[in-house]
C-alpha cells in the first residue's frame, strides 16, 4: 500500500516530534517543516497528497502558505490548519483563502489522523 | 589673586582606570560566561528534548496489541529512560517535556502524560521542591503537581492555603480547588487571607471547567466570619442559580460591606426574592448612591403598586438626580405610564381627543335618536342606533373620517340650497313649485289605479307602477299641504279628520267624509294602504333623519341644535319628496307596498312646517376647534379659497380667538373674503330676483289650477304644469329631485347619501341629461353674465368627491 505524503508545518518541535510520531503511526509519510521556508523549499521540490499547518509560524504563516499553495501553485492539496483557541479570525481567513479543515489546539493526534483521513478520502 | 588647579596624583588616576577597567571586562566576562552557559544549557536541553522526545512519543502512543517488534522497542526504550532518569538534568528535561506536551495535547494523549509522568516518578521531585525554603521553588512545585493531576499531593499543597507567602498561599488555593472537588468547600472552610477578585475569577475559572462537578451549598459559608468568604459565596450562589438561601440573603443586605450588600441584592433580584422588597427599602436611605440605584432596580422588578408610595416620596423628597430619576423610572415600570414626560413641553396645547369628541357627540346623537325614535316609531330599538354609534366609534379610521367630513359637506351644501329655497319661499309662501314634476299621463294613472283587493293579491306588478303610486301619494300629501297653505289655519283635531295624508283617490270617495270613508270596507282598506304609504313616507323621513342624526362630529352647541337642524331637514325634504310625484295626478292605489305596520301612528304635525328655516354654518368652525393654531391659519387660507357667506360669519367670530395669529390672520382673510364675495352675493341675489320673477309670472296659472277641493285636485291637468317644467325647474330643485327620485327610484331603506352623489344610477341618466338641459336653457337665457358661486358650487359639488 502506497503511503500519501504529508508535510506537516509546526514550528514547536516538541509538538511536530508527536504529531509526526503518530502521523507516520497512522500510515503516512510526514515531512516535517519548522517554519514558512521550509515550506516553501518543499514546494517547489514535491507536491504532498494533503498539508498539516500551524497558522502562527516564523517567517511565513499558515495563512500565507494557504495563499502560496491556492494563488500562485494553482494547486488543489487539501490543506488542514492548526489553530490556538480563540484565533476565530485567522481560521476564517484561512478558510475564506481556501483551507479545507481546521483543529485548535490543545490537538488530540487521534483527532488530527481522522481529519487527514478524510480530508484524503475527498480527493 | 590667580587661582591654581588643585595637584592630583596622576599615579592614583592611573589606578582608577585600571579598577574601572577591570570591573567593566569583569563585567563582561560574567555576562558572557552566563549567557554561554545559559545557551549551552538551553541547546542542552533542546538536544535532549529531541532524544527523549520520540521515547515519550513512544511511550505516549503505545498499545498494548501493539506488535512483537513495537513492544521490544517499547521494553526497549523503558530501559533506556530508566537509565536517563537517574540523572537529574534529564528528569528536569523529561519534565520540561511532559509539562510542554499537556499544553498542546487534549484528549487521551493528555491523560496518557499524566500517567507517564506519575510512572517516571517525576512527582517526586515535585514534592521535594515543596519542602524548598525559597517560596518560588515551592510555587513552582505546587503548579507542576497541580498541572499534571497528581492527587496525591493534595494533603500537602492544602496546607499551604494559609501560608503567610502571598504566591505560595494562592498557587495552593488553585490546587486544592483544581485537584479535587471538594477542595472549594475545604478551601472556603479554612481559609483566613482575603481573597483577591483576581484570585476568585481564577477559582471560578477552575469550578467551571470541571467536569460531572456537583456544587455544594455555598449558603453555608454566607454565615462565615471572612467577609471575602461570604462575597465570595454569594458570587458562586449567584453563579449556579442556588436560591435556597433567601433569607440570608435578606440579612446581607443589611450588612455593612456595600460589596456585600450589593451582591446580595444582586441575588435577590435574579431569585425574584419579593419578601425582601421591605428590607431593601429599610435599608435605602443609609447606603451609598450605587446601591440605592441598584435597590431601585430590584424594585422596578419585584415591587408592586403599594411600593409605589415610597417610590413617590423618593421622587418629592431625593436630592439626587440619579436616585430621584431611578425613581421615577422604577414607578413607571411598576405602573406604566405614571410619570409622563414634562420636560419641553408645550403646556399652552391641549389636545382632545378625536375619537373622545366622536363618542361624546356619537353618544348624545344616539340619545337624541333614540328619544326620538322612541317617540316616532316604536319598532325600531333604540338599543340599536346605540350599537351603531358603537361600531361607529369602535371602527372609527380614515375612511370613516372622510365620510364623516363628506357628510359635512353635504350638510353645508344642503343647508345653503334650502336657506337659498326658503327665501325664495318666504317670498312666495301660496306658490307650489311645480315645474319639477314627473311627466306622466293619465292613462297609466288609471291604469294603476287598482282594486283594493285585487291588489293584496296580485302585490307589486312592476317597478314603474311602484313609482307611480308613491308619486300619488306624495302628491296627495303636497296637494294637502296646499289646501292647508290656502286655509291657512286648521286645527288639530280638523286634521286629523281631514285625512291630509290620505291619498285623494275616487273621485267618488273624495267628496265623502272621513267617517264614511271609515265605514265603507274598500275605503278601509284605501285608507288603510294610504297609511301604508304614510309608512313607508315616514320610514324614509326616519331614515333620512337617521342619516342626518349620524353626523355626530358635530360640537356640543351643534348638538343642541342638530335635533332642530334634522328636523328640518326632514322637513323639507319630505316636502320636496311629496312635491315631486304631483304629476301623476289621480286617486293613488298604493297597493304596491309590502310592509304593513298595524301600529303605526302617524306624525300628522310633521307637515305643519311647510318651509323650515334652515341656517348655515361654517365646516370651518368644527375644524377650528379641535386643530392647533398653525393648523388655523392654513385652515383660514382655505377658508379665502373656499369660503362664502358662512365663513364671514364665522370669520368674524374668530375676532375673539385667543391666538394672535389667528386673530390677526382671520380679520386679513375676512376683509379678502367679504371683497370677493360681494359680487357673487349679487349674482345669487340676481338669480334669486330673476326665479322670484319667474314664479310670479307663473302664479295666476298655477292659483287657477290650484285645486279648491280634492276633486279639483284629481283633475288638475299634468300637462299644464309640465309645461312649465322648463322655464320653472331651478337648479336646486334639480339636485334635490335628482337625490330624491333616485332614493325612490332604487327603493333603498336608508338615504346613501354619499353613494347618490357619487355614482348615478343608469336608470336616471336620461332625467339628469334632461334637467341638465333645462339648467343650460336657464342659465343661456337668464343668466348668462351671472355666474354665481353657489351655481358652480351646486354643479360640481358631486365631482367633488369623486
Amino acid at each position: 500500500m502506497i503511503k500519501k505524503n504529508l508535510l506537516l508545518a509546526e514550528d514547536d518541535e516538541l509538538l511536530a516530534s508527536l504529531l509526526d510520531y503518530r502521523l507516520q503511526k497512522g500510515g503516512y509519510n510526514v515531512h516535517l517543516a519548522k517554519d514558512g521556508r521550509d515550506v516553501k523549499e518543499y514546494l517547489k521540490t514535491a507536491t504532498p497528497d494533503i498539508i498539516v499547518s500551524d497558522i502562527m509560524m516564523p517567517y511565513f504563516s499558515g495563512i500565507e502558505l494557504i495563499d502560496y499553495v491556492r494563488n500562485q501553485l494553482n494547486s488543489k492539496i487539501p490543506i488542514i490548519i492548526i489553530s490556538s483557541a480563540g484565533n476565530e479570525e485567522n481560521v476564517l481567513s484561512a478558510f475564506e483563502l481556501g483551507a479545507n479543515d481546521f483543529i485548535s489546539k490543545p490537538v488530540s493526534p487521534s483527532e488530527l489522523l481522522v481529519r487527514v483521513g478524510r480530508e484524503l478520502n475527498k480527493t | 589673586m590667580l587661582i591654581s588647579a588643585p595637584k592630583i596624583h596622576t599615579d592614583l588616576l592611573w589606578d582608577l582606570t585600571i579598577l574601572f577597567s577591570g570591573l567593566g571586562i569583569l563585567f563582561f566576562a560574567f555576562v558572557f560566561i552566563f549567557r554561554n552557559r545559559l545557551s549551552a544549557k538551553s541547546l542542552k536541553i533542546a538536544r535532549q528534548k529531541k532524544i527523549l522526545a520520540p521515547i515519550i512519543s513512544n511511550f505516549l502512543f503505545y498499545e498494548t496489541d501493539a506488535t512483537k517488534e513495537e513492544n521490544y522497542e517499547y521494553i526497549k526504550l523503558k530501559i533506556e529512560i530508566r537509565d536517563l532518569l537517574k540523572i537529574q538534568f534529564n528528569r528536569l528535561v523529561l519534565t520540561e517535556i511532559l509539562l510542554d506536551l499537556q499544553k498542546d495535547l487534549s484528549g487521551d494523549s493528555r491523560n496518557r502524560i499524566f500517567k507517564l509522568y506519575q510512572n517516571l516518578e517525576l512527582h517526586l521531585d515535585a514534592f521535594k521542591k515543596l519542602r524548598n525554603w525559597r517560596w518560588e521553588i515551592v510555587s513552582k512545585g505546587i503548579l507542576e503537581l497541580t498541572q499534571m493531576r497528581v492527587l496525591a499531593a493534595y494533603g500537602f499543597i492544602k496546607k499551604f492555603i494559609n501560608d503567610k507567602r502571598g504566591v505560595v498561599r494562592k498557587q495552593a488555593q488553585i490546587a486544592t480547588v483544581t485537584l479535587k472537588h471538594e477542595g472549594i468547600s475545604y478551601f472556603l472552610d479554612t481559609t483566613r487571607y482575603g481573597i483577591s477578585e483576581w484570585q476568585q475569577l481564577k477559582l471560578l475559572d477552575v469550578l467551571r471547567n470541571f467536569e460531572d462537578f456537583t456544587p455544594p451549598r455555598f449558603k453555608a459559608w454566607l454565615t462565615s466570619k471572612n467577609r471575602d468568604v461570604v462575597l465570595f459565596a454569594l458570587r458562586l450562589i449567584k453563579h449556579y442559580n442556588q436560591n435556597d438561601a433567601n433569607k440570608s440573603l435578606i440579612e446581607l443586605v443589611k450588612h455593612k460591606n456595600d460589596q456585600i450588600k450589593s451582591e446580595a441584592i444582586q441575588c435577590i433580584k435574579d431569585f425574584g426574592v419579593f419578601e425582601a422588597v421591605a428590607t431593601l427599602k429599610s435599608v435605602f436611605r443609609n447606603c451609598r448612591v450605587d446601591i440605592k440605584l441598584q435597590i431601585l432596580d430590584t424594585i422596578s422588578s419585584l415591587g408592586k403598586e403599594e411600593d409605589i408610595e415610597f417610590l413617590q416620596t423618593l421622587v418629592s423628597k431625593e436630592s439626587n438626580f440619579l436616585v430621584k430619576s431611578k425613581a421615577i423610572s422604577t414607578i413607571n415600570t411598576i405602573a406604566p405610564e405614571t410619570y409622563v414626560p414634562t420636560e419641553g413641553i408645550d403646556k399652552n396645547i391641549t389636545t382632545k381627543s378625536f375619537e373622545t369628541n366622536v363618542e361624546d357627540n356619537s353618544t348624545q346623537l344616539s340619545e337624541v335618536m333614540n328619544n326620538n325614535e322612541l317617540n316616532k316609531d316604536d319598532s325600531l330599538p333604540a338599543s340599536d342606533h346605540k350599537e351603531d354609534s358603537i361600531d361607529m366609534q369602535d371602527h372609527l379610521d380614515p375612511e370613516l373620517e372622510d365620510e364623516i367630513i363628506f357628510d359635512l359637506c353635504f350638510m353645508e351644501e344642503l343647508e345653503d340650497i334650502l336657506t337659498e329655497f326658503n327665501e325664495s319661499e318666504d317670498q312666495e309662501v301660496n306658490y307650489l313649485p311645480l315645474d319639477f314634476l314627473p311627466m306622466v299621463s293619465e292613462v297609466e294613472e288609471l291604469k294603476s289605479t287598482v282594486d283594493p283587493q285585487t291588489t293584496e293579491n296580485s302585490n307589486v306588478e312592476s317597478k314603474e307602477i311602484l313609482e307611480e303610486e308613491s308619486f300619488k301619494v306624495e302628491l296627495e300629501a303636497i296637494l294637502d299641504k296646499i289646501k292647508a297653505h290656502d286655509q291657512d289655519v286648521v286645527t288639530e283635531d280638523e286634521k286629523d279628520s281631514e285625512l291630509e295624508f290620505l291619498p285623494l283617490v275616487v273621485e267618488s270617495n273624495v267628496e265623502e267624509d272621513s267617517e264614511d270613508l271609515i265605514v265603507t270596507t274598500d275605503e278601509d282598506i284605501l285608507a288603510m294602504e294610504v297609511k301604508e304609504e304614510e309608512v313607508i313616507k315616514e320610514q324614509r323621513i326616519s331614515n333620512l333623519y337617521n342619516k342626518f342624526l349620524e353626523v355626530d362630529w358635530l360640537p356640543k352647541q351643534e348638538l343642541e341644535n342638530s335635533e332642530t337642524i334634522a328636523q328640518k331637514s326632514i322637513d323639507w325634504m319630505a316636502f320636496v319628496n311629496e312635491s315631486e310625484g304631483t304629476g301623476i295626478m289621480t286617486q293613488t292605489s298604493a297597493s304596491n307596498t309590502s310592509t304593513w305596520d298595524e301600529n303605526y301612528t302617524g306624525d300628522e304635525d310633521k307637515d305643519d312646517n311647510p318651509i323650515p328655516d334652515f341656517y348655515g354654518f361654517s365646516i370651518f368652525q368644527e375644524l377650528f376647534r379641535t386643530c392647533d393654531v398653525e393648523s388655523k391659519l392654513i385652515l383660514l387660507d382655505e377658508i379665502l379659497a373656499v369660503g362664502d357667506e358662512k365663513e364671514v360669519n364665522f370669520l368674524k367670530t374668530l375676532k375673539d380667538d385667543s391666538d394672535k395669529k389667528v386673530r390677526a390672520k382671520s380679520e386679513i382673510i375676512l376683509k379678502e373674503l367679504q371683497a370677493l364675495l360681494s359680487p357673487e352675493i349679487e349674482a345669487e341675489e340676481s338669480i334669486a330676483q330673476i326665479q322670484t320673477n319667474e314664479l310670479e309670472a307663473q302664479q295666476p296659472n298655477l292659483d287657477k289650477e290650484k285645486p279648491e277641493s280634492i276633486s279639483q285636485i284629481n283633475t288638475i291637468d299634468v300637462s299644464t304644469l309640465n309645461k312649465e317644467e322648463d322655464s320653472l325647474k331651478s337648479l336646486e330643485f334639480c339636485f334635490l329631485n335628482d337625490l330624491i327620485s333616485e332614493n325612490d327610484n332604487n327603493q333603498m331603506p336608508q338615504f346613501e347619501l354619499d353613494f347618490e352623489l357619487v355614482g348615478t344610477p343608469i336608470e336616471d341618466k336620461e332625467d339628469n341629461q334632461e334637467i341638465n338641459e333645462i339648467n343650460k336653457k336657464e342659465v343661456n337665457k337668464k343668466e348668462e353674465k351671472v355666474l354665481s358661486s353657489f351655481i358652480r358650487n351646486i354643479i360640481s359639488f358631486p365631482k367633488k368627491f369623486k
